[in-house]
């Protein structure tokens, strides 16, 4: 897997995450996204349209750093899934406890910036 | 079952084996012109119930084997694993409940849930030192003879 970031409006942080997140991708990206996501609040957009494949140990890797930014203070929000995807973390129900955004106000919104 | 319409692979429980498995379920879904949707079904029901049994089957000294077959009969795609590792029925596993806030997700548990949710049938049993998990799952739509998808709709 690849990680990439990028500065974006209101001060959102963007993580572009792409490729295949099974055991083997999640291990490839895992300690960057954590170091990046959970060493200061912020508000962090995930886009995962470029993640083709979503495992148990992706999930666990993104419930683990969104619930460390929560305790920073900050948000984090899941940006544009594919299809497959966003059936998988409906299947897990992690829709209900990290916000899914397609689109940019979505994602606003669910940041609470303007 | 036809030579066609089976296949096997053998892979060592390793992370280097997941990464064969994926190769050998992209080939399946290509050879036999799985639907999108099946593909995906398969691909990830086998890689939860394989990266589990890597996780907790072996003792980090011990270098396992899993035996994976495929196959259709008639409308259903069979998958079997077959592992020489710890005994492990997932069928009698209880996932914990759906969280309804961060702070009650927990940190694992999502990988069988998931593969209930994914395919139509689970059944395990064991043989002598061997888990037999078999996952099935039903070709919706498509026609009496195989899982295609130019016979979907």
């Amino acid at each position: 897997m690849e990680l990439a970031t990028r500065d974006m409006e209101a001060g959102i942080l963007g993580i572009t995450l792409s490729g295949r997140m099974d055991i083997v991708g999640t291990q490839q990206i895992d300690l960057k996204l954590t170091s990046l996501t959970t060493t200061k609040k912020a508000q962090i957009l995930v886009d995962l349209s470029q993640v083709s494949f979503l495992a148990s140990i992706g999930i666990r890797t993104l419930v683990n750093v969104a619930k460390a930014q929560k305790l920073r203070g900050g948000t984090l929000v899941l940006y544009k899934p594919t299809d497959q995807v966003e059936d998988v973390l409906n299947a897990t129900g992690i829709q209900a406890i990290i916000p899914v955004a397609h689109d940019m106000a979505q994602a606003r919104r669910a940041l609470g910036v303007s | 079952m036809s030579k066609a319409a089976s296949s096997k692979l053998e892979m060592p429980a390793t992370l280097a084996g997941i990464q064969a498995l994926e190769r050998w379920v992209a080939s399946l879904a290509a050879k036999w012109q799985l639907p999108a949707s099946l593909a995906h079904r398969l691909d990830l029901c086998l890689t939860e119930s394989v990266s589990n049994v890597i996780a907790y089957g072996y003792p980090k000294s011990a270098a396992g084997t899993v035996t994976i077959h495929g196959w259709q009969e008639s409308d259903r795609l069979i998958v079997r694993i077959d592992d020489d590792g710890a005994a492990f029925d997932p069928t009698r596993y209880v996932p914990p409940e759906l969280p309804q806030s961060l702070d009650e997700a927990s940190i694992g548990g999502r990988g069988i849930r998931l593969v209930r949710h994914y395919a139509d049938e689970i059944h395990y049993r064991r043989l002598a030192t061997l888990n037999q998990l078999t996952l099935v799952f039903r070709c919706a739509g498509a026609s009496k003879n195989n899982c295609k998808i130019a016979l979907q709709n």
